[in-house]
C-alpha cells in the first residue's frame, strides 16, 4: 500500500534533486550519561557513559571508566560512593537501598560537566495471579491472564508490566542474551483493553496488522489504595509454531516512580517510530540535570506460569470439521469447530438452513454440493470461512 | 513571556503609527480654523480663495462653474478663519466644505432648494441585481452608490442589492471592477426593481467616479479579507500551466503552502483542515487532486473567490481558520460560448449558453489528466528493457472532475440554481513478478449536488434556500495472486474504503430594510455520515476453502444545527459595525455540544481614504482531519467530534488599517492574534498510515496560539497590477505528550513571508505575469547528542544484568528545533492573445522556479562514510510549460 504513494512521490523526487546540508550547530560538548534503576533491598547500581556527537554513528564504546559517583540521601549528605565495577558499572556492594526514600546522585569526571539526578524508590507492593483464560483479541486468539495488583494508598503509583516466554523443551539457541532452560521469546507482546492502561492495540491501518506494545503502563489515578485487578493478553506470532512446545510465560510487575514510568513511555514510541519517515521522530525522557539519561526506582513482581497448548490462531484457514461429510443424502452432519469463549458463531448450510448453535448438527435432504460457511463474530468484527461440501 | 512581550510592542508600534495618522487628520480638521487676514476689495469668491491659498498651506478644489458668479465681497484687514470667510462666500448650503489633508474641497450640493427635497417620511427601495451586460451573469460585490445622499451598498453573493432611500430623484452609480461604470437617472416615488447591466470595460482607461466610496476596500466593514480576481488567475504564471485559485490564495499575507506545489493552505498559524472550502454554498473535504499538487477547483468554471481570514461574518461557521468561498459561472443567458485549454498534463474545457434565452442558462466544465496516457507507455518501455529478474512494477495515475450547473429565471423575483462537481482521482498499480501478480487501485473523489433557491419577498427581504449533499470517498481494492497457475496458488483480496457524507438544508435571510442596516439571518440542519474504515479480506487458497474477514469500524452519524443573525450597520458616516451571533448545536453518540460564537468587526473611517478596523470573533469546529503532513493524500481522513474527542475552538482578535492611496494603490496592514484549542494531533508513534478504528487513542488533543502582522500593497487599476504581501508571524503548538508538554513552533511556523505578483498588460494582444515568493523554511526536528540509553534493545529489565537493554540513541531537546533552508522562487509567464475568425486563441508560456532555486522538501539524515549527514530533497527545479487555449 505505502508502495504506490511512495513511487508517486518519488516521481517528483526525480525531478528534484538532492544536496547536501551543513550540519546545523549543535552543541559539541560531550556530556554525562547516567542510566541507574535503584531496586530496593538490593545495592546501587548505575551505567555510566558520555555522549558523542550526533554525526557519529556508532556510540556503543563511550563508558566512562573513572568518574566519582555519590548516592546521597534527600537533604544532600553522602550515603556511599559507587565504584567502578567494569565496563562503565559503577557498584556499591554493602549498601542497601530502601524503598520510599528520596536519593539523589552526584556524578563528576574530568573533563566532563558534573550531573545530579534525584529519585524516590517506590514502596513495595503485593500482586497475584488469579486466573487465565483464552480469548480472541482483534484477529487473533490470545493468552489472557488476569492479575491483581494491591494499590498502596494515598501515592501515585507507575505500574509497567511486561514479560517473555520461555520453552522449556526446545532448542538452546547459543545467541540468545538471556540464560533459561530453552528458548525464550523476547519479542513476546501484551495486549489490554482496560480502561486505566494508557495504551491500547493498534491496527496499523491498511496494513491490518495488530502490532502488541512491549509494555503495559497502567497509573493508579482512578484506583488509588484499591485492589485493582487487570486483565491482558499475551500475544506472540510465533508461539503457535509447535504445538509440542512447553512453554512458560515470565510476567513482570513493576512498580516504578513516575520518572521511570514517562522514561519507559517515550522510550516505547521512540521505537516506534524510529525510522518511520512518516512520522515525527520522538524525544526520550531524561531527569539528569547537565546530563542524559535516567535514574529511576523501580521494584517488580515476578509472575512465572506455564501456558496451555491451545491453538492461537483462529480457525482462520477455514478449516471447521464436517464429520460424516459425504454420506448419503438425506443424512446429518456435524460441524465442529475448535474455540475460545465468547465467539458466536453463525453456520449457513448452504441449502437455505441456518444455525446459531455452537458446533451444530444439520439434517441434509437432498444430495448436491453445498457451500457452508461460518461466520465468527466478536464485537464488531467477523470472520468469516466458507467451504463446499458434498452430499451424494 | 516573550511571546506576551512581542505581542504587546507590536500592538505599540501599531497604535503609534496609528496615532500618528490621527494626529494629521485632527491637524486638517483644524484646517478650517486656521487663521487669516484678508484686505480686499471688490473680489470674487475665486480671488478670496486664491487670496487664502497664499497665506496658509490649504488648497482648494472646486469646479470654477460651481462658484461662477458675480458677486462681489470686500474686506477689510479682517483677520478671520477661514470657516468664517467660507461661510460669508457660500452662506446657503448650495456649497458643501470638505476637508481632505490640507485640500479644501468645494463640492456644489445638488439639492438645490427645500422643495425638491424629498419628503423625509416617504421611503422607498430601488433593488434588483447587478449583472453582466454580454452574459447576464451576476455579479457578486458590485457596487450601488448613491452620491446625493452618500450611501451605498454592494450586492450579494447572489447579485442582488437593495437600497432604500427618501422619495427623490437620484444619479445612481453601478460599478465593478473591470466593468464600466453605469450611471443611471431614477426617479424614485414607488418601489423599484432595477437590474443593472454592466459592459466589460477597458480597464487601461477606467472612468473613475470619484465619489464612489465604498469601492474602496477601506470603507468595508470586512477586515482580512481578499478577493481573487480571476482575471489575475488566468495572468499569473503557475506551476505546469494549471491556474490554480488555491496557489493565487497562498501568495496572499496569512496564507502559506505546506511545501512545494502543494495546495495546502495555512492561514495565520492554522491547520490545513481548518478552512472552509465552499463551493457555491456547500462544503469540500478534500480539495486536492495528484496528492496536493492541483486542487479540485478548475479555473475555467469559477466566476469569483472570496479568501477571509479573520473578522469572519456570523453566516459562516464550522472551521477556524478561514473561509474560502468559491462560486461556480452560471452561464451566459445570451449566447452559446466556450474555451478549451490543453497543457502539459491536462486538458480542459468549458461550455455555457442559453437553454432558454434570457431565461435558462447552463455552465459545464470538465477536466482530465493525460499523465497516464505519457507514463504508461514509457513504463511499459522500461519495463520491457529491465531484466527478468527484477521487473518493475507499473503505475498509473489519472484525475478528471466536472463541474455542472444549470440556472432558471422564473421571474424577477425567483430564481433557481441547480450545481454538481463530480471529480475522481484513481492511483493504480500493477506488479508481476515471477509467480506472483499483484493489482492494486485506489480511487478516491468528492462528489457535490446542490439546489438552490433565490426568492425575494419584497424589495426588502431575499432569501436562498439550499439542499446539498456532499461526499468524500475513498476506496481501495488489492489482488495479491501467489504461486501462480501452481497447485498452492493462494488469491488474497482486500479492500478497504472510508467515506464522509454531509448532507443539508439551509435557509438564509438578507434583510435591507434601510441603507444603515444589512441584516442577515438563516437557520441550517446538517447531518454527517463518517465511516472511517471498514475493511474486507478475502483469502483463497487453491486447496483450502475461501475464507473472508471483515473488519468495520463504527459508523458515526451526527447532527448539526446552525442559527446565525448578524446586522451589517453603519452608525454615522464614519463609523460602521458589523455585529452577529452564529450558534451550533452538534450532536454525536450521546454528547450534544452547543457552541456560542460571537462574531463583532468595527470600521472607524480616519479620513476620506483610510480607515481603521478592529474585530473579535469566535469559531468552533467540529469536525476535525487526521492528516498525512504536506501531503494532500487521500487516506486522510475527516473524523467528527465524539464524546471524548471536542470540538475545536478559535477566538482570533485583528486590528487593521487600509488606506486607499492614489493611482489605484491600497495598502492593508493588519495584526492578529489566534488562540486556538482542542487541536488533535496524532501521538507519536502512529501517523497516516494507521489511520482507522480507535483513532480516538492515536491522537493527542492540544491548543495551539499564533499571532502576527500582515502588510498588503495592492495595486488594482492600470495597465500593471498585483501586490506586494508580508507576514511576521509566529504559531506554536502546545499538546501533554509532545515535547513533554512543553510548547514547540508548528512544523508550518513561518517567520517571514513575503508574496509578489505582478500582472503587466502591455496591449490586448500580450500580458506578461511574475510571482515572486519567499518564506523562512519549515521547521523538523533533529537529535542534538548520541547516547546510550535503557531499554532500546531490549525491553526486559533484567535486575542481574540491568544494562543489557543499553542500545545508541538520539537525544533531542524539543520539537521541531531546526528550520529548513529559506523558500523563495520566480516564475515567469506571458500571454499571447490573437483574435481569430471564430474566436480568440491564446497561447500561454512560462517558466516556474527561473532561477532554479533547490528549495528543501524535506531534510533527511543520511549515513555517508559511517557520519550522519543532512540531506535536503527538493522538487522541482526550472521547469517550463506551455498551453494553448481557444475561446469562442
Amino acid at each position: 500500500m505505502k508502495y504506490p504513494i511512495s513511487l508517486f512521490i518519488l516521481i517528483f523526487v526525480f525531478l528534484g534533486c538532492k544536496k547536501e546540508l551543513p550540519y546545523p550547530d549543535v552543541e559539541k560538548k560531550d556530556l554525562i550519561v547516567v542510566n541507574g534503576l535503584l531496586n530496593p533491598n538490593n545495592d546501587p547500581i548505575i551505567h555510566l557513559s558520555q555522549t558523542c556527537h550526533i554525526t557519529e554513528l556508532d556510540c556503543e564504546q563511550h563508558s566512562l571508566l573513572n568518574a566519582q559517583v555519590f548516592l546521597k540521601d534527600e537533604s544532600g549528605n553522602s550515603l556511599v560512593e559507587l565504584l567502578h565495577s567494569e565496563n562503565g558499572i559503577y557498584v556499591a556492594d554493602d549498601f542497601q537501598v530502601n524503598s520510599n526514600k528520596q536519593y539523589s546522585i552526584e556524578v563528576a569526571s574530568t573533563g566532563l560537566e558534573t550531573v545530579t539526578a534525584k529519585t524516590t524508590t517506590p514502596n513495595s507492593f503485593n500482586c497475584h495471579l488469579i486466573g487465565k483464560n483464552e480469548e480472541i483479541y482483534q484477529k487473533y486468539i490470545c493468552r489472557t491472564f488476569k492479575i491483581e495488583i494491591e494499590d498502596n494508598p494515598n501515592e501515585a503509583n507507575y505500574y509497567l508490566i511486561n514479560g517473555w516466554v520461555d520453552i522449556l523443551n526446545g532448542q538452546h539457541s547459543d545467541d540468545q542474551e538471556f540464560e533459561s532452560n530453552g528458548y525464550i521469546f523476547p519479542h513476546t507482546g501484551f495486549l489490554t483493553r482496560d480502561v486505566n492502561a494508557e495504551n491500547n492495540t493498534m491496527i496499523a491501518g491498511l496494513d491490518i496488522i495488530p502490532y502488541p506494545l512491549d509494555f503495559i503502563f497502567l497509573k493508579d489515578e482512578n484506583f488509588n489504595g484499591q485492589t485493582y485487578e487487570l486483565e491482558f493478553g499475551l500475544h506472540d506470532f510465533d508461539l503457535s509454531f509447535d504445538p509440542d512446545w512447553e512453554l512458560e510465560a515470565h510476567i513482570y510487575v513493576k512498580s516504578v516512580n513516575k520518572e521511570v514510568y514517562d522514561y519507559f513511555k517515550s522510550i516505547t514510541n521512540y521505537k516506534l517510530t524510529r525510522g518511520n519517515p512518516f512520522s515525527e521522530p520522538h524525544q526520550i525522557f531524561s531527569n539528569i540535570e547537565n546530563g542524559v539519561g535516567i535514574f529511576g526506582g523501580i521494584t517488580q513482581h515476578e509472575i512465572i506460569e506455564p501456558l496451555p497448548q491451545t491453538e492461537f490462531w483462529l480457525p482462520f484457514n477455514g478449516d471447521f470439521i464436517a464429520e460424516n461429510e459425504g454420506c448419503t443424502g438425506p443424512c446429518t452432519v456435524q460441524f465442529n469447530v475448535e474455540m475460545g469463549n465468547g465467539i458466536n458463531q453463525f453456520w449457513d448450510f448452504g441449502d437455505g438452513n441456518t444455525s446459531t448453535e455452537k458446533n451444530p448438527e444439520h439434517e441434509y435432504q437432498n444430495s448436491g454440493e453445498f457451500i457452508v460457511s461460518l461466520t465468527l463474530e466478536l464485537g464488531n468484527s467477523t470472520w468469516q470461512s466458507s467451504r463446499p461440501i458434498v452430499i451424494n | 513571556m516573550q511571546l506576551t512581550l512581542n505581542l504587546q510592542r507590536f500592538f505599540t508600534i501599531l497604535l503609534l503609527w496609528i496615532g500618528a495618522t490621527q494626529f494629521a487628520n485632527a491637524q486638517s480638521a483644524n484646517l478650517l480654523e486656521a487663521p487669516v487676514t484678508l484686505n480686499l476689495e471688490n473680489q470674487t469668491a475665486t480671488q478670496v480663495l486664491e487670496e487664502i491659498e497664499a497665506q496658509t498651506i490649504c488648497s482648494f478644489f472646486y469646479n470654477p462653474r460651481d462658484l461662477k458668479s458675480d458677486k462681489k465681497y470686500s474686506f477689510d484687514n479682517e483677520k478671520l478663519k477661514i470657516k468664517t470667510v467660507l461661510n460669508q462666500l457660500f452662506p446657503n448650503d448650495e456649497i458643501r466644505i470638505k476637508t481632505k489633508g490640507t485640500q479644501i474641497i468645494l463640492v456644489k450640493n445638488k439639492i438645490k432648494s427645500k422643495e425638491d427635497r424629498p419628503k423625509a417620511n416617504q421611503k422607498y427601495t430601488l433593488s434588483g441585481y447587478i449583472m453582466d451586460a454580454e452574459s447576464n451573469e451576476t455579479l457578486i460585490g458590485a457596487t450601488i452608490f448613491c452620491a446625493e445622499v452618500e450611501l451605498g451598498t454592494t450586492t450579494n453573493e447572489y447579485g442582488f442589492y437593495s437600497i432604500t432611500l427618501p422619495e427623490g430623484v437620484y444619479e445612481m452609480t453601478f460599478s465593478y471592477v473591470g466593468y464600466n461604470t453605469k450611471i443611471q437617472k431614477i426617479e424614485l416615488k414607488n418601489n423599484i426593481d432595477f437590474s443593472a447591466m454592466l459592459s466589460i470595460g477597458n480597464q487601461l482607461e477606467e472612468v473613475v467616479v470619484k465619489a464612489d466610496a465604498t469601492k474602496y476596500r477601506h470603507a468595508e466593514t470586512q477586515m482580512s479579507s481578499n478577493t481573487i480576481s480571476l482575471e489575475k488567475v488566468k495572468s499569473i504564471p503557475a506551476l505546469m500551466g494549471e491556474r490554480d485559485v488555491l496557489k493565487i490564495i497562498q501568495l496572499m499575507p496569512g496564507v502559506q503552502s505546506g511545501g512545494e506545489g502543494t495546495t495546502g493552505l495555512y492561514v495565520r498559524g492554522g491547520g490545513p483542515d481548518q478552512n472552509l472550502m465552499l463551493l457555491d454554498g456547500v462544503p469540500v473535504y478534500n480539495a486536492s487532486h495528484l496528492f496536493g499538487f492541483m486542487s479540485t477547483f478548475n479555473g475555467d468554471a469559477i466566476k469569483s473567490v472570496e479568501l477571509i481570514k479573520g473578522g469572519f461574518p456570523a453566516r459562516y461557521g464550522g472551521r477556524l481558520s478561514s473561509v474560502i468561498d468559491v462560486r461556480m459561472k452560471e452561464g451566459n443567458m445570451n449566447k452559446l460560448h466556450g474555451d478549451f485549454t490543453v497543457g502539459l498534463i491536462s486538458g480542459r474545457f468549458n461550455l455555457e449558453g442559453p437553454i432558454i434565452k434570457e431565461k435558462t442558462s447552463f455552465s459545464f466544465s470538465g477536466r482530465r489528466t493525460w499523465l497516464d496516457m505519457f507514463s504508461t507507455p514509457i513504463q511499459k518501455n522500461i519495463n520491457k528493457k529491465a531484466l527478468a529478474t527484477d521487473p518493475k512494477p507499473l503505475t498509473l495515475y489519472n484525475f478528471y472532475d466536472v463541474n455542472a450547473k444549470i440556472n432558471h429565471i422564473f421571474s424577477s423575483k425567483s430564481r433557481l440554481y441547480l450545481s454538481t462537481y463530480l471529480g475522481n482521482d484513481h492511483l493504480g498499480f500493477r506488479n508481476n513478478e515471477g509467480a506472483s501478480k499483484e493489482k492494486g487501485d485506489m480511487y478516491w473523489g468528492n462528489k457535490l449536488v446542490t439546489a438552490r433557491w433565490n426568492y425575494q419577498f419584497n424589495p426588502k427581504l431575499f432569501s436562498n434556500t439550499t439542499v446539498y449533499m456532499s461526499t468524500y470517498d475513498f476506496d481501495f481494492d488489492n489482488e495479491y495472486i501467489t504461486e501462480l497457475n501452481a497447485p498452492t496458488e493462494t488469491t488474497e483480496i482486500y479492500s478497504s474504503k472510508s467515506k464522509i457524507q454531509d448532507l443539508g438544508a439551509k435557509i438564509d435571510f438578507n434583510y435591507i430594510p434601510h441603507p444603515n442596516h444589512h441584516i442577515r439571518t438563516g437557520l441550517k440542519f446538517g447531518q454527517y455520515k463518517f465511516t472511517p474504515t471498514s475493511s474486507y479480506l478475502e483469502v483463497t487458497e487453491a486447496e483450502n476453502p475461501k475464507v473472508s474477514v471483515t473488519n468495520e469500524s463504527p459508523k458515526i452519524t451526527s447532527n448539526e444545527i446552525n442559527a446565525y443573525v448578524e446586522d451589517d450597520m453603519i452608525i454615522n458616516h464614519r463609523l460602521k459595525l458589523n455585529v452577529g451571533l452564529h450558534v451550533a448545536n452538534f450532536s454525536v453518540e450521546k454528547t450534544n455540544y452547543t457552541s456560542f460564537q460571537p462574531r463583532a468587526a468595527l470600521s472607524f473611517l480616519i479620513n476620506d481614504n483610510s480607515s481603521l478596523k478592529f474585530s473579535a470573533t469566535k469559531m468552533t469546529q467540529y469536525l476535525h482531519l487526521l492528516a498525512s503532513p504536506g501531503l494532500g493524500l487521500p487516506t486522510d481522513l475527516w473524523v467528527s467530534s465524539t464524546d471524548q474527542i471536542k470540538p475545536e475552538n478559535a477566538w482570533q482578535y485583528g486590528v487593521g488599517y487600509t488606506r486607499s492611496l492614489s493611482d489605484g494603490y491600497e495598502l492593508t496592514i493588519e495584526g492578529f492574534y489566534k488562540d486556538m484549542d482542542n487541536l488533535l494531533a496524532y501521538k507519536s508513534g502512529y501517523n497516516f498510515f494507521s489511520n482507522s478504528k480507535d483513532w480516538e487513542n492515536k491522537v493527542d488533543v492540544g491548543s495551539g496560539i499564533s499571532f502576527g502582522g500582515e502588510i498588503l500593497l495592492e495595486k488594482t487599476k492600470g495597465k500593471t497590477t498585483g501586490w506586494i504581501g508580508y507576514t511576521l508571524s509566529k504559531s506554536t503548538r502546545t499538546f501533554p505528550n509532545i515535547n513533554f508538554g512543553k510548547s514547540f513552533p508548528y512544523k508550518y511556523d513561518r517567520r517571514h513571508d513575503i508574496g509578489v505578483a505582478v500582472i503587466h498588460k502591455k496591449s490586448d494582444r500580450v500580458d506578461f505575469g511574475l510571482v515572486w515568493v519567499y518564506g523562512t523554511g519549515n521547521t523538523y526536528t533533529l537529535g542534538t547528542t548520541n547516547y546510550n540509553a535503557l531499554g532500546i534493545d531490549s525491553n526486559n529489565i533484567d535486575f542481574e544484568n540491568p544494562f543489557g537493554s543499553l542500545g545508541s540513541t538520539t537525544q533531542i531537546e524539543s520539537r521541531n528545533n531546526q528550520r529548513m533552508p529559506a523558500y523563495h522562487r520566480l516564475d515567469l509567464s506571458v500571454n499571447l492573445h490573437k483574435q481569430k475568425k471564430r474566436g480568440s486563441r491564446t497561447w500561454s508560456f512560462g517558466i516556474y522556479n527561473v532561477y532554479s532555486r533547490q528549495n528543501p522538501f524535506v531534510v533527511n539524515r543520511v549515513a555517508r562514510n559511517n557520519k550522519l549527514v543532512l540531506e535536503q530533497q527538493s522538487l522541482i527545479p526550472i521547469l517550463p510549460y506551455a498551453a494553448y487555449s481557444f475561446k469562442f
